[in-house]
Formats: C-alpha cells, sequence, structure tokens
C-alpha cells in the first residue's frame, strides 16, 4: 500500500494512516505461567476536514478497495457535516515534516519461550529468597506502535516506538491483613534491552522487599493539608494529573481554570513545567515523538516559567485559535482513534535542592515515594494514588503509611513549593485515560510542598 | 467474508496443523458516532473492524493471540502464530473449553440513523445553550454495534449480534469566575430519544453541576454518614467482584475464600449477575473458554453465594465449575426513598462521584469526593471541593444503612441504588 500514491485521492486537507499496535503479555504466578498472549491491531484510517467539520473513517480490511472505500466514507463523513453547517473553512496551520524512526531493539530477538524462562528463573530467585511473600507475580508486558502517515500538507512519517516493561508484584500476608508491594524494570525499547538489567535490578527488588517489610507495621496517614516531600517518582504523575491536563487546549477551549491564569502565577519561581516531544537533555525521553500524527513536527511546550503559566499544549486546530505555533501534541492510539491533544513527556524540571536535606527540613509530615492511578478536573483539583510512603517526624523517616491518596488545587500546591530537588526520574509504565488510552512519560524531581492527603 | 466463515475456516486451519483443541472467536465492531465540542458539530466517525481471537491447547500448552482480519491470506499466519505461542508455552493440564455450548441471539438495532443522530444533536446544541448557558460541553451521539461468532473444536456455537446507541456529555460549569468540576453523563439506549435534553439525568446533572460552581471547602473532620450514588456503589462494588473470580482464588488470597454461605455484608445487600438483563444493553453472554454465563446472586441477603470459576479455576481450585457473568450485574434496592435517607442524615456527605486511589488488597481506600454535597439536620447545604473520604469497602458494604426505592441504570451494564453508609472518615482541608 502506498500512501503518497492515495494521497492524490484527497480533495481537501487530509491525513491517511496506517498503524499497528503490537502488545504481548505474559504472567506467572507463584511460578505458574497463567497468561501469554499477543495481538495485532492493524489497520488504516482517513480523516478529511471539509470547512470546519471533520470527517473519520477507519478500517481493519487493508486491500485497495477497501483502503479507498475508508477514504471515500471519511470525505462523505466531512461533506455530511460541512453540508448541514456551511462553516467558513478552517485553514490549519502548517509545518510539513518527513522522517523515519525506528527505535525497536538491535539486540537479539527472544523467543517467547525464553523470555518465560527468564522470568520464571527471576520467580525462582525471589521465592527461594523471600520465602514469607505468599504471592510472587511476575508480568512481562511489551507494547510497540508502528505509524505511517500523510498528509495532505506534504508530512510524512514512519515511526516504530516500542515499550517494555517487568512488573513484580507481591503479596505477603500479615495477620487478617494482605499487604502489597512492586517494582517495576523497563522503559522505551524492547524486552531484549532491559532483561540484561535483572541483576541489578534484584538491588530494587531488595529495596521493595524493605518496602514491604515496613508495611507491616503501616499506619494510616493523618488526614488534611500536611507538609510534604513527593519523591521523584511522584513529580511526573504531579506534572501530568495536576498541571498537564488542565493546560492542553482543547480543555483550556473547554472550560479549563487556566484559560483565565495564562500569564499570571500559578506555581512557586522555583517550578518550571514542560512538556518534551521527545529528548531531555541529550537522553530520549519514555515516549519519543518525534512529529505528532497531524504531521506536526513535535516541539517542547513550556508550560510554566519561573512559576508563571506561559503556554498551553496544542494541535493544529487550537493553535490557529489562539494564534500560535502548534506543539505537535496531536496523537491517536490506534489506527481507529482520530487524533486528539494528548501529554507526550511532562514533566517538573529539576531544581538545585538535596532530598537529603528536603527531608531533614520537615518537622511533621510525610514523605510519599510512589503513586498508582490518577485524575484531574478543569478546575486543576487533581487526585492520585500513593502506595509508597513514610512518616517524617523531625527531619526523620518514621513509620510507614498505609496506601493513600493526595489531592489538592494544583495552583495552590504549587504555590507552596518550597524545594526543588537535583534528580530526575522518568516513569514510562503509564497510559494515560483521555478517551483512548495512550502511552505518556512522566518526569521529575523530588519537591516539598502542602498538600491534601487521605487518611484517619 | 462473513464473520462465521472466518471463524470457521481460522478453526478447521488450527486443527489442520496440529491444534488438540482450538477456539476462534470474531467480533465485528462498527461504530459511527457524532461529536459536538465548542465550535459546533465537528467530527462524524466511522469505525469498521473485525477481531479475530485464536485460542489454541496443544501437548496441554496454550496460546492466545489476536488480530485484525484484514483478509484471507491473513488467517493461516496468524495461525501459525497462535501454534508457535502454545508450542513455547508451559504446559498445565488445567486449560479449559466448553463442550457443545449453543447459543444464537439478535439484540437491539443493525444500523445508525444518521440523520436523526445528527438531529437530535444540532437542536441540543440550540437548546441547551438557551436553557444552560453556563455549560461547556463535548457531547456525542454514538451508535456501536457489535456482531460476534464463537467457535471451538468441542462443538460449540455461539453468534450473537447487539446494538445500540449512547448519549455521552462531558461538561462542566462557569460564570462570572465560578467555575465547577467536570462532570459526565452517559445514556445508552436502543431508540434515540426525542430530544437529548429530555434524558432526564442529564437535566438533572447540568442543574447539579450549575450548582457545583459555589463549592465550599470546609476543615472539619469526622467519621459519618454517606449517601453514595450508585455510580460509586458500582465503581466499589467492581472491586469486590474482582475478589471473587480468577487468580484470587486459585492463589487462596481472596477476601473471601471459604466463605461461601457466610455473611460478608449488611443482609440488606444482595447483587445478581446478568449473562442478559433485559435493561442492560451491554451482554455477558459468555466467558472465555466459550462456557454460557448463567444469571445468579453472587451474594443474596448479605451471605455469599456464589464464586465465578471458569473451567481453568475450577481445575487448580477447590471449586467446581461456575459461569456466571461478571460485568453485568444488579444490585437490589431497597425501601426508603432518597428524599428520606438525606433527611435521615444528621451530619454527612451525598457522594456523586469519588476520584479515588486504587483500593488495597484489603480494600482500604482514599479518594477524593467530587460533584458532591455537605449534609445536615436533614438537608442539602452547599457543594463541597476538597474534601476526602477514606473507608474500608467491606465495612462500608457491612455498615448499609439503607438502600433507596429508586436506582440508575450505569454505563449499561450495572443497576444499583443510593446506599446511606455509616462510619465514613470524612476530611476537608
Amino acid at each position: 500500500m502506498n500512501l503518497h500514491e492515495l494521497k492524490a485521492l484527497l480533495d481537501s486537507y487530509g491525513e491517511l494512516r496506517y498503524q499497528t499496535n503490537s502488545n504481548s503479555i505474559l504472567m506467572l504466578s507463584n511460578g505458574t505461567l497463567v497468561h501469554n498472549s499477543s495481538s495485532e491491531n492493524k489497520g488504516f484510517s482517513a480523516r478529511v476536514l471539509k470547512g470546519s467539520g471533520w470527517g473519520f473513517a477507519s478500517t481493519s480490511q487493508l486491500n485497495i478497495n477497501e483502503i479507498k472505500s475508508t477514504i471515500k466514507q471519511a470525505q462523505a463523513n466531512a461533506n455530511f457535516l460541512n453540508l448541514k453547517q456551511n462553516k467558513a473553512d478552517l485553514i490549519l496551520p502548517s509545518r510539513p515534516i518527513s522522517l523515519e524512526k525506528d527505535l525497536s531493539s538491535k539486540n537479539k530477538k527472544l523467543s517467547a519461550r525464553e523470555k518465560i524462562d527468564i522470568i520464571s528463573d527471576l520467580s525462582n530467585y525471589i521465592t527461594k529468597k523471600y520465602s514469607d511473600i505468599s504471592n510472587v507475580r511476575i508480568t512481562v508486558k511489551e507494547e510497540t506502535a508502528n505509524k505511517r502517515l500523510v498528509t495532505a500538507d506534504n508530512s510524512d512519517f514512519h515511526t516504530i516506538i516500542p515499550r517494555a516493561h517487568i512488573i513484580c508484584s507481591f503479596i505477603m500476608a500479615n495477620g487478617q491483613e494482605q499487604i502489597t508491594e512492586n517494582c517495576v524494570l523497563g522503559g522505551l525499547g524492547d524486552f531484549e534491552d532491559y532483561y540484561k538489567k535483572i541483576e541489578e535490578f534484584k538491588e530494587t527488588i531488595e529495596e521493595t522487599y524493605g518496602h514491604l517489610i515496613n508495611k507491616k507495621s503501616a499506619v494510616f496517614a493523618s488526614s488534611g493539608l500536611q507538609d510534604v516531600i513527593l519523591d521523584s517518582h511522584l513529580a511526573g504523575i504531579l506534572a501530568h494529573e495536576a498541571i498537564g491536563h488542565t493546560t492542553e487546549a482543547d480543555i483550556v477551549r473547554g472550560g479549563s481554570i487556566m484559560e483565565e491564569l495564562m500569564g499570571k502565577k500559578v506555581a512557586s519561581d522555583l517550578v518550571n513545567l514542560i512538556d518534551v516531544p521527545h529528548t531531555y537533555k541529550g537522553e530520549l525521553c519514555p515516549r519519543p515523538v518525534f512529529v505528532d500524527d497531524e504531521g506536526v513536527e513535535a516541539v517542547t511546550a513550556n508550560i510554566i516559567e519561573a512559576g508563571i503559566l506561559k503556554s498551553f499544549m496544542h494541535n493544529k486546530a487550537s493553535a490557529l485559535a489562539y494564534g500560535v505555533q502548534a506543539t505537535g501534541n496531536a496523537r491517536a492510539s490506534q489506527y481507529s482513534d482520530e487524533p486528539i491533544i494528548r501529554m507526550r513527556n511532562t514533566m517538573i524540571v529539576p531544581g538545585k535542592d538535596k532530598l537529603d536535606d528536603m527531608i531533614k527540613s520537615i518537622k511533621d509530615g510525610y514523605y510519599l515515594i510512589l503513586p498508582n492511578n490518577g485524575q484531574a478536573d478543569k478546575t486543576s483539583e487533581f487526585m492520585f494514588g500513593v502506595v509508597r510512603g513514610y512518616q517524617v517526624k523531625d527531619g526523620k523517616l518514621g513509620k510507614a503509611i498505609k496506601e493513600t491518596t493526595i489531592s489538592g488545587i494544583a495552583v495552590n500546591l504549587l504555590k507552596s513549593v518550597t524545594a526543588v530537588s537535583d534528580d530526575l526520574t522518568w516513569l514510562g509504565a503509564g497510559t494515560c485515560g483521555k478517551k483512548q488510552g495512550i502511552a505518556v512519560g512522566m518526569g521529575g524531581p523530588a519537591i516539598k510542598c502542602k498538600v491534601n492527603i487521605g487518611g484517619k | 467474508m462473513k464473520i462465521k466463515d472466518i471463524a470457521k475456516i481460522s478453526l478447521d486451519k488450527l486443527m489442520e496443523l496440529g491444534a488438540d483443541r482450538a477456539s476462534v472467536k470474531v467480533n465485528r465492531n462498527f461504530s459511527s458516532e457524532l461529536q459536538k465540542e465548542f465550535n459546533g458539530i465537528d467530527l462524524f466517525r466511522d469505525v469498521d473492524a473485525i477481531e479475530v481471537e485464536l485460542n489454541v491447547i496443544q501437548d496441554d500448552k496454550r496460546g492466545l493471540h489476536q488480530f485484525t482480519y484484514s483478509e484471507k491470506d491473513d488467517i493461516e499466519i496468524n495461525v501459525r502464530k497462535a501454534l508457535n505461542s502454545a508450542s513455547e508455552s508451559n504446559p498445565d493440564k488445567a486449560y479449559g473449553m466448553a463442550k457443545n455450548m449453543k447459543y444464537k441471539q439478535k439484540y437491539g438495532i443493525d444500523r445508525p440513523d444518521t440523520d436523526a443522530m445528527y438531529k437530535i444533536l444540532s437542536e441540543f446544541e440550540v437548546e441547551k445553550d438557551e436553557k444552560f448557558p453556563e455549560i461547556t460541553d463535548t457531547t456525542s451521539v454514538v451508535f456501536y454495534q457489535e456482531e460476534i461468532c464463537y467457535l471451538n473444536s468441542l462443538d460449540s456455537e455461539i453468534e450473537y449480534s447487539n446494538g445500540y446507541y449512547h448519549i455521552l456529555s462531558l461538561f462542566s460549569a462557569a460564570k462570572d469566575g465560578n467555575h465547577s468540576s467536570m462532570n459526565f453523563c452517559y445514556q445508552p439506549c436502543t431508540q434515540l430519544p426525542q430530544s437529548i435534553l429530555s434524558l432526564s439525568k442529564l437535566n438533572r446533572d447540568y442543574q447539579d453541576t450549575i450548582r457545583q460552581m459555589h463549592q465550599q471547602s470546609f476543615s472539619d473532620k469526622f467519621q459519618g454518614q454517606v449517601i453514595l450514588n450508585p455510580m460509586v456503589a458500582c465503581q466499589l462494588m467492581n472491586s469486590v467482584i474482582a475478589e471473587l473470580q480468577g487468580l484470587p482464588l486459585i492463589d487462596k488470597n481472596s477476601l473471601f475464600l471459604d466463605k461461601i454461605n457466610e455473611k460478608i455484608f449488611n443482609p440488606k445487600f444482595s447483587i445478581k449477575s446478568y449473562a442478559n438483563h433485559p435493561e442492560l444493553v451491554n451482554k455477558d453472554i459468555f466467558n472465555a473458554e466459550g462456557y454460557l454465563n448463567k444469571d445468579d446472586f453472587l451474594i443474596q441477603n448479605g451471605e455469599l453465594k456464589n464464586f465465578i470459576v471458569s473451567e481453568y479455576v475450577a481445575n487448580r481450585s477447590d471449586y467446581n465449575l461456575n459461569t456466571l457473568a461478571s460485568e453485568c450485574y444488579e444490585i437490589s434496592s431497597g425501601t426508603e426513598k432518597l428524599d428520606d435517607m438525606i433527611k435521615s442524615i444528621k451530619k454527612g456527605i451525598l457522594v456523586n462521584g469519588i476520584s479515588m486511589g486504587n483500593p488495597n488488597k484489603n480494600k482500604d481506600f482514599s479518594g477524593v469526593i467530587k460533584n458532591s454535597y455537605y449534609i445536615e439536620d436533614g438537608k442539602i447545604q452547599y457543594p463541597i471541593n476538597e474534601v476526602m473520604m477514606t473507608a474500608n469497602i467491606v465495612e462500608m458494604f457491612n455498615n448499609i444503612e439503607a438502600l433507596s426505592q429508586e436506582n440508575e441504570n450505569i454505563f449499561g451494564s450495572c443497576i444499583a441504588p443510593w446506599m446511606k453508609i455509616s462510619g465514613v472518615n470524612i476530611a476537608g482541608k
């Protein structure tokens, strides 16, 4: 199938995309293989603009007749809206780019058998070494997005972006209760890029086991507004949930409070928050986006600079509406999804403080380390779960706390930031669920701030 | 090609190339969506996909491979992938597959009336701005249809199709610098309504959201009563259902292990699972092994009555095969009117939404209460923000004081009443 030839069928602005999302999952529970599956979600889509209405159609059937028929259907859908509404043509900004990127592993491909053997060895190691863990679950998740796109304004790209994770989850009986912990190895790349790191990952497992033991005597956090250190593992989800969603331009146009705060102080001077397309300080981010699914070269969105709200994340239409440059944030999850404004790698920029000094500065509060799920609101009220954390009393770590949730109004929290550490941690296993589940990266340093915490 | 032909060719090829047992599930999904955003109706989206799921057991080893069907040549390529996946897997004699299951049914509607979808959405655009100018929304009218064919090598043959519309509105309210939280309303239906604003739930939610522009926070902390709306009740219930099936039974770490016929929740609480509930557009007809799901109580009058046990789980545990629907259920309603439940509360919260961290294994959780109201002396006082709730789901369902007569259909998958519950920790800032 030649997308360039098909492009000749477009009679107005449009995008043609061929995409395969490949996934595989292996899961061992107490050494028994309980899940072994793979999938290939492959198809073609066309999105066409007529007037100000978008027609979209997709198909999994990739013969030439079906593909031509899908393009016609997208055009018919756009025409349907245009004839009914008869609105002025949107003249979208254009910044075409031609690009090829294949980030799949260059290491020798392993078979599923070899992968099962590797994680079985890891499972046996954990079971033998930590005999008081009642359930050891090891999951390998691999997913690759292979996209080809051409646009009527002459962008074309082909990218192959994989990610792979080995997730270890532990359950331990604790009287009538059961306590859990987990740790993750992986990120951008394939399993073949990570399995050789399992030896050093055993240090992380040892550390995770320590946290599991500490949880045996965990206490509920004291609810209410507290002084906290949010570890660097948490900063990314804070950036994503608390600010990121409220500064996606479609959310802004849909009533986000950030519309009124543009150019105003929304955070402490110490806070710089950016959405990075692919590379930060010379290193690839967990979810590189070189060009977005409207064919726009992806650039950094500088959202907060020294505490001032400076910009939003844009697709072509929102950039036109706001009279700014498109940032390349239009992303589609599957071939059957239309591109919408999504984050890529959202991060708080590291500062100059030392984590140890930050913890020492807390008189009575919490050190919160690992997140799980999160949600955001147009008001900038956010929440996310915390699955690992400790009390801090007079600058020293105290008892572990039970799983909790933190929440707040993002601009209030960020204004309360009094220290930003000099380290940076990326999390790359996250999936953001705005209409379509899509892989995102989240990163940042540890920060000291005030936040509302759930507890008793 | 018809989906049954795809299933037959795939199954024949799996058996021809060496499978001991095999099943094929082919699912054709079609959806048609009209979406209205801030600039009017700006998206008309059609999706047409055929997904094929191959499940093969060979020498007691299982391979599971799913692909989107494009053309006939795809079948052999993907059959070989499934067989290869099985050959590389670990042997496990527990893998199950249903024998001689037969089912054929058609639900809902076949195709969308696009003009009618456009008409109600364009009329809504005008009516909503007149009646609710404070509301900013993204609203979609979607037609969804699935056609499913499942065949296996043990003579099971299951075919059904299901088509329905749904209306989804995501919205918030703003006026004079006051903002509400985001809210949403999802309404499935097999016939389009005369107008979108004729949906009483959407009207209620828009009015609520406008009222929510004037939220107040409080600094109080108390242990008190809450009324959970049906959506929140189902949200918490789904975490319980996860404990009644699958790996928690095999690994013997379910919270409810060995509790069959024992009281696990308040006697007011009953929940029945349904493969095909007439009021629910979603169906849960059969499980992954091809067993038809039964309708039965999971919990009746507070007593645990059934686990959901697949053949695989049965073979790896002490439980007998018991295939019940896990995705569609009804929680029994009670005898009190919602208004009376509110009147009976001295100090508490009407919880219309909760944005929460995943509950831990013991079902402790905490979360931010959203779109909700503070109740004092039997009256709704004001909408709240930045208020957190901390509780344990098992304790909550034991502390049910009343269930409402009224109930609601949640996402076309569940029906539940409002629940009045005591002993919940509430904390403001």
